[in-house]
């Protein structure tokens, strides 16, 4: 493919079928995760008046967003106060997974309604992606090494602190292998600007059908467990994604600014 | 399994930050290695967060989209073990101090232990028992109302009848650690200032509101306390005992307006310093600690505590030397006295007891270790009784009063 035309396919390799599955589990995981959130969020609502006046379900939804892109919350810096490596890992997963998110909303535009990446954009974004899969793997392997191997007497871990990590590490790891089988397959001029890609794509070297068949395997349980993650998520601890950094900023104006361990 | 399945509200006393609370927390496991709770009991089922997803579980079974779709489901036995775990908390704040979330646990649990109370779990004979008394006596001892103000008949010191300044004594302060209303009231004194003193002062209501007794009492205690300082003119009211300035600061203006400020003692007696007209001029040679009490230091998890003012005081003696122990200001270790355990959990309270903050106090290698709380100074010298130890614990404004 030459330079100027490189591009993301999105369903390369997937059958029509297939697609039509992926359609109809997303369509299903898209209204479990609104039915958990709005549950969830309107358990909020029915507090007693606070500093939150009478929020609504969407002003706290607002509020989740403005949050989460406040210092306190976007540098973690509560966790930084803390220890540092508790920072660098929560920095990797939150920077990781929303580069990964955002990502994935911009291929979603590109692939329905703009083609915009495309040649250099297309390789800054190649890159940008591939560095924030590496950073949330990275923060997702101190946190298991955190819970498993460095432990603490005050770590205790339940089954739904280790679903969700191997969960996240078991799709990251399948969405690198599912990149590594195609730039093996394709072999795009400069390794599609995914350096984490190309490294796994050494371990898919072999040719042929039995790689293709591989890829919508892998693919297919990458979106599965992508989905499950994604449904089961306002049903579980993970909701503190929404939560944590309404928190965090109302902590800031405590203590005189932060706190923390030491 | 005994199943609760309606009338159930689990989140009636919660406000809406609590609730986002409650989800915030990602069971990271920080707030389980300051619990001084976990720490005298090595019980590592019962920590903060453990009582926080145990009771998001509950609340998500009770008012959730499954219980919109089944109904509310909650199996009462977990409920009232997890009632008894969460009486077993000093309220000192450590852990809200330390989580990476910010969740404010020293408000969240006397609102829990609110709902729960009103379930019928929980305490319930103690707390009743609690509450009987303070109708009578308007004191959560059971003494006398006559004795309330010995301690300021035997000092020969007359407050004024009216004045814009009240000194609020608290009922430790008139019944128990008099040393530390005597000490406060030295040092106004001393520095001429003009001050009154509420004399038919009833329970600020602490006790029983940390408990999660939100019965009317607690209502009356509090609207007397008002009444009586409005009457007196007073403008800025100080307690002493950081509990009843933790109830005062935040929890009375939800029962009525208060027509007055709320400031620490401290804070007064320190800008009493600052400005020249308190000096202590009796020099002390040695060195000295400070141990900061938890709801002074950490406020009501709001943070807006008293912790640099009674240091400005201590080092404004001559020669004396302040050095800190290993835990202090917001992390100050809690001696086990707080947040209604002594009578929920004497027990437990009693296997607190404080050793962790003799022993580094101790390791400073000061003679003196002063505090500001009168439970603390209570059990601190419980303590000191049962292991000999040097050193001597003495209330702050007791010991700067000696030194005027």
């Amino acid at each position: 493919m030459l330079v100027d035309q490189a591009t993301r396919e999105v369903f390369w390799n997937i059958p029509a079928q297939m697609q039509v599955f992926f359609y109809l589990a997303a369509g299903l995981t898209v209204l479990v995760f609104i039915a958990g959130f709005l549950g969830r969020i309107s358990i909020w609502t029915k507090g007693k008046e606070d500093e939150f006046g009478r929020f609504g379900r969407l002003d706290f939804i607002r509020l989740a967003v403005t949050s989460f892109f406040s210092p306190d919350c976007i540098l973690a810096r509560r966790s930084f106060s803390i220890a540092a490596y508790r920072g660098v890992m929560l920095l990797f997963i939150i920077w990781g997974f929303t580069t990964l998110f955002a990502g994935t909303a911009l291929l979603t535009i590109d692939h329905y309604a703009i083609k915009f990446l495309q040649g250099s954009v297309y390789f800054v974004y190649s890159l940008a992606l591939d560095a924030a899969g590496a950073l949330l793997l990275t923060g997702v392997l101190v946190a298991l090494l955190r819970r498993y191997l460095v432990r603490s007497v005050s770590m205790v871990t339940s089954y739904e602190d280790s679903l969700f990590l191997f969960l996240l590490l078991a799709i990251l790891l399948l969405g690198f292998s599912i990149e590594g089988i195609r730039i093996s397959a394709l072999k795009p001029e400069d390794f599609d600007y995914s350096p984490v890609g190309f490294l796994f794509s050494k371990i898919f070297g072999f040719e042929g059908d039995s790689l293709l068949a591989l890829y919508r395997l892998l693919w297919t349980a990458h979106f599965a467990l992508a989905f499950v993650f994604i449904a089961y998520l306002p049903f579980s601890k993970m909701f503190h994604l929404f939560a944590a950094q309404i928190t965090v900023s109302a902590a800031s104006r405590r203590y005189g600014g932060l706190q923390g361990g030491r | 399994m005994e199943v609760c399945k309606v009338g159930v509200d689990l989140i009636k006393h919660l406000t809406k930050r609590q609730l986002v609370e409650l989800d915030a927390c990602v069971h990271c496991g920080e707030c389980v290695g300051w619990c001084p709770v976990v720490d005298t009991s090595n019980n590592y089922q019962n920590t903060p967060m453990d009582k926080i997803t145990d009771y998001r579980s509950f609340v998500q079974v009770a008012h959730g989209l499954r219980a919109k779709i089944f109904g509310p489901s909650i199996d009462r036995e977990k409920l009232k073990q997890f009632a008894d775990d969460v009486y077993k908390c000093t309220t000192c704040g450590r852990c809200g101090v330390v989580c990476p979330v910010g969740i404010n646990c020293q408000e969240l649990w006397p609102d829990i232990r609110a709902t729960l109370l009103e379930m019928g779990f929980g305490p319930k004979e103690r707390i009743d028992s609690l509450r009987e008394v303070l109708e009578r006596k308007h004191n959560p001892f059971d003494l006398p109302r006559e004795d309330r103000n010995k301690w300021l008949k035997e000092l020969e010191i007359n407050p004024e009848p009216r004045a814009k300044f009240a000194f609020f004594t608290g009922c430790e302060l008139a019944y128990r650690t008099k040393g530390m209303a005597i000490g406060a009231v030295k040092a106004l004194t001393a520095a001429n200032e003009e001050f009154t003193i509420f004399e038919d002062e009833y329970c600020c209501g602490f006790p029983l509101y940390v408990l999660g007794d939100r019965s009317e009492e607690v209502k009356s205690e509090i609207l007397h306390n008002v009444e009586g300082l409005k009457a007196m003119g007073a403008e800025v009211v100080a307690p002493y005992c950081p509990c009843c300035f933790a109830v005062m600061k935040h929890i009375w203006k939800n029962y009525v307006e208060i027509p007055f400020k709320v400031v620490h003692i401290l804070e007064v007696v320190a800008d009493l310093v600052e400005s020249g007209r308190l000096k202590f001029t009796k020099p002390f040679s040695g060195k000295v600690t400070y141990h900061d009490p938890c709801y002074l230091s950490r406020g009501w998890g709001d943070g807006a505590g008293v912790i640099e003012q009674p240091r400005r005081i201590i080092n404004a003696i001559p020669g004396i030397e302040l050095v800190e122990m290993e835990h202090n200001r917001l992390h100050s270790r809690c001696p086990g006295s707080g947040g209604g355990l002594r009578r929920s959990n004497p027990e437990l309270s009693e296997e607190m007891a404080g050793y962790f903050i003799v022993k580094e106090a101790e390791a400073t290698g000061a003679k003196v270790l002063l505090t500001a709380c009168p439970a603390v100074n209570e059990r601190l010298n419980y303590v000191k009784s049962k292991n000999k130890t040097k050193l001597e614990i003495v209330d702050v404004l007791d010991f700067a009063a000696n030194q005027i």
